[in-house]
């Protein structure tokens, strides 16, 4: 993070003083929002009004359920959502979602044609490409749990978020094929909650 | 109204002033259903997002006015998404402490006898946006309550059918849902034994003739009628019966509020208890807040819910709370599930109104100006309140 307003610094002070600053802002609070919106959309936020010290009971709680915030940053965001998420602060912005949205992304999908995963095949890849961020058995590490989770039974959702990346996901367009896809999915279909 | 988009904020608007236009209100008073139906869309575009990950939807004030709340704009509440399953693989795990545990597959549940009820089920944290000082979670305001035709089997009779230890006081409930990462603690909840063989506690499959919707808890939930929904267990996967309390945060340290009377004995009880049995309380539908109405008659309306007993009363004031005049209840009275009410307003005189509305229980519990705060925001049941212009 001190590199990217570093960096900003850097491009900004020249040119346009005024706006590096709030520039720099926006980078800073979207890194930091992003620990959060792993589990949760911004919402979840955006709609408290709370005290510093209410806000620092969030962030603790959070960290202990798994948030990765780094120790060096922890202040920083106490003080981010406390400025802006405060008694009389005024609302944001819209949900990320309709609820029409919502409802459809939960329903379950035909698989497309030809689709013939591999569940052998699709947990060695996911070992190798997976496992880092979503934990060995695919219950959650930085990534989230991916157990019995709708979206393996929306191929095309699926394939759109590993090829593209969201959030903090990088893309894996260049690094995985669509049969391999395929493969993942078919593996992590045979995993249940326990 | 910032939650919603200016688009489906005018859509709102124009129906709201369709809806309690002179010829409108005599449409509705003469043919309910199809004055309705004509208003108002049945569809989930309507809920108010509270929360897109995971799923905190908000029924808005004008779906209040129904005896039954349709699926599609009923409010939804989740800790964690919901689970990918389905009815074909899906088990009921039954252990614990008893004779013979055993797993039951869906259509197990038809062996014993079915049941219907009409059941109110409100969120604890209903109206927490409304408690100062604030606090923290999903800040729901007042639509986080709806009204359905629940069916299912007794929760009793499926007890029974495998033997309950004697040493089992509390029942522990554990979802297809799971948490987004192992360090975030899993929604496990218990129910004690007691309120489990009630014979209005249900295991749930259909809402309002329809399946149960996944995000209601589909294939199966508990409904507990009288109690919060922190009780109305969704996704259901295994319960064990044992003879204490769940332990975990959702059990200990959330939905737990202080006693309604202080103990005088403080070594002797817990400080906090769990959320169980929803207060009085009655909610204004119509008019709705901010809108803009010419003189003429009118009617107030809306639903009264109590945990425990009937709801015996409802006053509406149209002074902000000076002087208070009784609503007439509809419908017959069934206990656990709401009861509309209206009342007729002539008005002529131009201006703001504060329009008021207070239930009575059979208890003689009454709704007061505020609810007692609580750091959880749970059970608000303040006095609900609408502005309306007459103009």
């Amino acid at each position: 993070m001190w590199f990217v307003i570093f960096a900003s610094l850097l491009i900004s002070i020249p040119v346009l003083a005024g706006m590096a600053r709030s520039e720099v802002q926006r980078a800073e609070a979207d890194e930091m929002r992003a620990h959060c919106e792993i589990c949760h959309d911004r919402g979840m936020i955006i709609q408290q009004r709370l005290t510093p010290e209410q806000w620092q009971a969030e962030v603790k709680k959070m960290q202990k359920w798994g948030a990765q915030v780094p120790a060096d940053q922890e202040k920083s965001l106490v003080d981010y959502l406390s400025g802006q998420f405060k008694a009389g602060a005024v609302p944001m912005s819209a949900p990320e979602s309709s609820s029409v949205t919502l409802f459809d992304s939960v329903k379950p999908l035909a698989d497309p044609a030809r689709f013939h995963g591999e569940a052998r095949v699709g947990h060695g890849l996911f070992t190798d490409a997976c496992a880092e961020c979503h934990g060995v058995d695919a219950r959650g590490k930085q990534g989230s749990n991916l157990v019995q989770q709708p979206i393996l039974y929306r191929f095309n959702d699926f394939q759109e978020i590993v090829m593209r990346g969201r959030r903090t996901m990088p893309a894996f367009s260049g690094v995985l094929e669509r049969k391999q896809l395929e493969d993942l999915v078919a593996w992590l279909r045979t995993l249940q909650i326990h | 109204m910032s939650e919603l988009s200016l688009e489906s904020w005018s859509r709102r608007r124009f129906l709201r002033h369709l809806s309690q236009s002179v010829g409108a209100l005599a449409l509705v008073n003469a043919i309910p259903a199809i004055g309705r139906a004509v208003e108002i869309a049945h569809d989930h575009s309507s809920l108010i997002v509270r929360l897109s990950r995971p799923q905190d939807l908000e029924t808005p004030m004008e779906y209040l006015d129904s005896s039954i709340t349709p699926n599609p704009v009923f409010f939804v509440r989740s800790h964690f998404g919901p689970p990918a399953i389905t009815k074909e693989k899906w088990r009921l795990e039954l252990g614990g402490l008893v004779d013979s545990p055993r797993d039951l597959i869906f259509d197990d549940l038809r062996k014993f006898e079915i049941v219907s009820l009409p059941a109110t089920l409100q969120c604890s944290g209903n109206g927490r946006a409304f408690f100062h000082p604030t606090v923290p979670g999903v800040q729901w305001h007042r639509g986080a309550v709806g009204n359905a035709l629940w069916r299912g089997v007794r929760l009793r009779d499926v007890l029974k059918s495998i033997g309950i230890k004697s040493a089992a006081r509390h029942l522990q409930m554990r979802g297809y849902d799971s948490a987004p990462m192992p360090t975030t603690p899993s929604f496990t909840r218990s129910i004690p034994l007691e309120r489990a063989l009630d014979p209005s506690t249900l295991l749930a499959f259909e809402m309002n003739g329809e399946p149960l919707p996944l995000l209601h808890g589909g294939p199966l939930r508990l409904v507990v009628p009288g109690w919060a929904g922190d009780h109305w267990y969704k996704w259901l996967r295994r319960i064990d019966l044992q003879e204490n309390e769940a332990d975990g945060f959702y059990m200990q340290t959330a939905y737990r509020m202080p006693r309604p009377t202080p103990s005088s004995n403080a070594a002797a009880s817990a400080p906090e208890i769990p959320v169980t049995v929803n207060p009085v309380k009655s909610l204004i539908a119509h008019p709705l807040e901010g809108s803009v109405i010419p003189p003429g008659d009118h009617l107030v309306s809306g639903v009264a819910f109590t945990g425990v007993g009937h709801v015996i009363k409802v006053e509406v004031s149209l002074d902000g709370g000076r002087s208070w005049k009784r609503a007439e209840l509809e419908g017959k009275q069934s206990e656990g599930a709401w009861q509309l009410w209206r009342y007729r307003w002539k008005v002529s005189a131009k201006g703001t109104y504060a329009i008021a509305a207070r239930a009575t229980d059979s208890s003689g519990r009454v709704q007061l100006e505020v609810t007692s705060w609580n750091h959880g925001g749970y059970l608000w049941n303040g006095i609900d309140q609408v502005h309306c212009e007459i103009a």
